[in-house]
């Protein structure tokens, strides 16, 4: 099925949702903006590995970062992520596959009919 | 603020064979790839054995129109995290086969929401739970800490 720009939209909110370490960076964020440096401290990963995260999360339009001097930081963009409505983005792409399913099951059946 | 979701497609099978394969459990359960019980009257429960966090997924047939309508909710989550929906399967003769149109509808109703303040994120995740099926632990382990986290998320984008 061909996709709109939203889908793709919501599908890179979805894709940044699934990650655990990405929604704990927006639950700490949620508390109010941070340093790129304060949120990589709670997860014991190499600053790239942050800055990677992050970027997936400012790619789904989930947050955004601003440069103070030396020091980046980052804060919520809570407007988008509340249009997005990546729940129902899942449903979609639960019932998509579900649909495809369905296909393969009929033909399945009508060759052992 | 309720939304929904609908998806169209068109199947080369008849409309009865449609109804029939989503109305026997025996053909449900086969094409969901979970179990699925269904006592296919108006009022009787459909349910879906997805994963088993979050329990199943279940509901009631709402309509059973022959060849034309199937209607039934959905609810997920268990307890004081319930979240009721509806799916409508409507079937629609064509040239070509059967136009399928699901329509699933009842996300986000304002009554879901004064009830539940976690919102839709937590019910993200007890979906993607219940859908996953096969227990993990090291899911079982985050759920309790992801879930705390999210809610905390949610209040504050939903304000």
């Amino acid at each position: 099925m061909k996709k709109d720009a939203s889908d793709e939209r919501l599908d890179r909110v979805f894709f940044a949702l699934s990650d655990r370490t990405r929604r704990q960076i927006l639950a700490q964020l949620a508390h109010g903006e941070a340093t790129v440096s304060s949120l990589a401290e709670p997860h014991q990963m190499s600053l790239p590995a942050i800055l990677k995260h992050l970027g997936v999360l400012r790619e789904a339009g989930l947050i955004k970062e601003e440069k103070d001097g030396r020091v980046r930081r980052c804060r919520i963009d809570p407007k988008e992520l509340e249009r997005a409505n990546a729940w129902i983005a899942h449903y979609r792409i639960f019932w998509e596959a579900q649909f495809d399913r369905l296909e393969k099951y009929l033909d399945k059946i009508d060759d052992n009919s | 603020m309720s939304m929904s979701l609908t998806i169209d497609r068109i199947f080369k099978a008849s409309p009865e064979r449609l109804y029939e394969v989503w109305t026997t459990e025996r053909h449900l359960s086969q094409w969901f790839g979970v179990k699925v019980e269904a006592d296919p009257k108006v009022g009787g429960t459909i349910r879906f054995h997805f994963g088993e966090e979050g329990g199943p997924i279940q509901g009631k047939f709402l309509n059973l129109d022959p060849y034309e309508q199937i209607a039934f909710t959905w609810t997920q989550g268990c307890d004081d995290l319930k979240l009721e929906t509806t799916v409508y399967v409507t079937l629609k003769r064509e040239a070509d086969g059967t136009r399928l149109s699901l329509r699933h509808e009842g996300f986000l109703d304002q009554k879901s929401f004064d009830e539940h303040d976690e919102g839709w994120l937590v019910y993200m995740e007890l979906w993607a739970l219940q859908i996953n099926s096969g227990p993990s632990d090291t899911k079982r382990a985050s759920i309790a800490e992801t879930f705390s986290n999210k809610i905390e998320v949610t209040k504050s984008f939903l304000n």
